[in-house]
């Protein structure tokens, strides 16, 4: 069964067309045609016709002096007869040699497009961007070259809009201080509505004990006035006989970190430091008051 | 302690395991069969080591107990509501 040419296809689903078009089925309203629009349809039919019939030949090589051998293009161009010898010059040679070769032959050279300029855009836009606006730049008020310095006007630079510098919260402070009462004070709203007679331990905060009626963050100068003030005393007396000899626990052993002395003991060249007590509640610990 | 008030001229840091020593470790572990591996944990490592420089720290009398003030007889050495302790080991707060 012989198979339908693809011009024949066109021109078939052309012919169809223009007849849907013009006979539409009674189930789909479609508004008649105007009598411009069968004109249009009725040619584009005749050039499928006229395409199908006799079509052109193919586009002229950019160099046809550079191709005697090349055959017409006429019928089939995608095949060529067995035993033709082509050679595609344009395929074969760059630019500097095509140049060379028409200096040769005092040719002026075709000009070649432009390169396309890659950009980092995957997809290039399909339609150029509008140019954008160039601002103009500032003039300087009109004045003579030789006019003397006093009598030109001054000429004062239009102040660049001031970025508005970025907006950085500043970081936590290490030790308690307002920054963590801030915190606090947001943690002790959320407890305003928890069970009378049970503690609420806010979300856990390194080093600081958080008072669960107030919200506020605890040292231990304040721990030791509270309602556990026995309990953190006695944390810190365990923290004490461990740096120490032992000698207030009985059955325990001190590390001698360190030793109590008196003033006059202080070698001149060294300077004393102060003490820093930490406290810190620790649930998970067998004795969660820690110091 | 306030470390930030010390000026110590030795050396502040501690060797430990480095990485190679684990890795000969974990691979001994991993390659024996029928192998149980256990971890320890040296309490108060730092208090226990000594330094080469002692240091020097004041403390308020009101962090100190009765029971504390009695046992070290620390009333004789009491200076504007403060005592002088003496650090000879490793402490919290240190350099």
């Amino acid at each position: 069964m012989p198979k339908l040419a693809s011009a024949n296809a066109a021109t078939a689903a052309a012919c169809n067309l223009i007849y849907a078009l013009q006979n539409p089925h009674p189930a789909v309203p479609i508004a008649p045609l105007a009598d411009d629009h069968q004109k249009g349809l009725q040619n584009l039919a005749e050039i499928f016709q006229q395409v199908a019939t006799h079509p052109e030949p193919a586009p002229s090589v950019r160099f046809a002096d550079d191709q005697p051998n090349l055959p017409t293009t006429a019928g089939s161009p995608r095949v060529l007869p067995s035993g033709t010898a082509f050679t595609y010059a344009g395929a074969t040679r760059n630019r500097g040699q095509v140049r060379q070769e028409l200096a040769r032959q005092n040719k002026q050279p075709t000009v070649f497009p432009p390169k396309p300029v890659l950009t980092n855009n995957r997809f290039a836009p399909l339609v150029d961007d509008p140019p954008a606006a160039v601002p103009k730049p500032v003039q300087p008020p009109s004045c003579p070259v030789n006019a003397p310095a006093r009598h030109r006007p001054k000429v004062t630079a239009t102040p660049a809009p001031k970025a508005s510098p970025p907006t950085r919260r500043p970081g936590p402070h290490r030790h308690n201080t307002r920054t963590k009462q801030r915190y606090c004070n947001q943690q002790r709203a959320s407890h305003v509505f928890a069970e009378p007679g049970t503690t609420v331990f806010p979300e856990p905060m390194a080093n600081s004990v958080i008072d669960p009626n107030r919200g506020v963050s605890l040292e231990y100068r304040h721990l030791i006035k509270g309602p556990d003030a026995k309990r953190w005393q006695q944390a810190n007396m365990i923290e004490i006989n461990r740096l120490t000899d032992g000698r207030l626990i009985k059955g325990s052993t001190g590390t001698k970190t360190i030793n109590f002395i008196a003033r006059s003991k202080l070698p001149k060249h060294k300077k004393a430091t102060y003490l820093r007590v930490v406290s810190n509640y620790r649930p998970s610990k067998a004795d969660p008051y820690q110091v | 302690m306030g470390g930030n008030k010390i000026e110590y001229a030795g050396d502040t840091s501690t060797p430990t395991a480095d990485l190679t020593t684990a890795k000969l470790v974990f691979n001994s572990v991993i390659s024996t069969p029928n192998a149980e591996f256990a971890t320890g944990n040296i309490s108060d490592l730092y208090l226990f080591t000594d330094m080469d420089e002692s240091e020097y720290m004041w403390i308020p009398i009101q962090f100190l107990n009765p029971e504390v003030m009695a046992a070290y007889k620390l009333e004789d050495l009491i200076v504007d509501g403060r005592v002088l302790a003496e650090i000879s080991k490793g402490m919290y707060g240190l350099p």
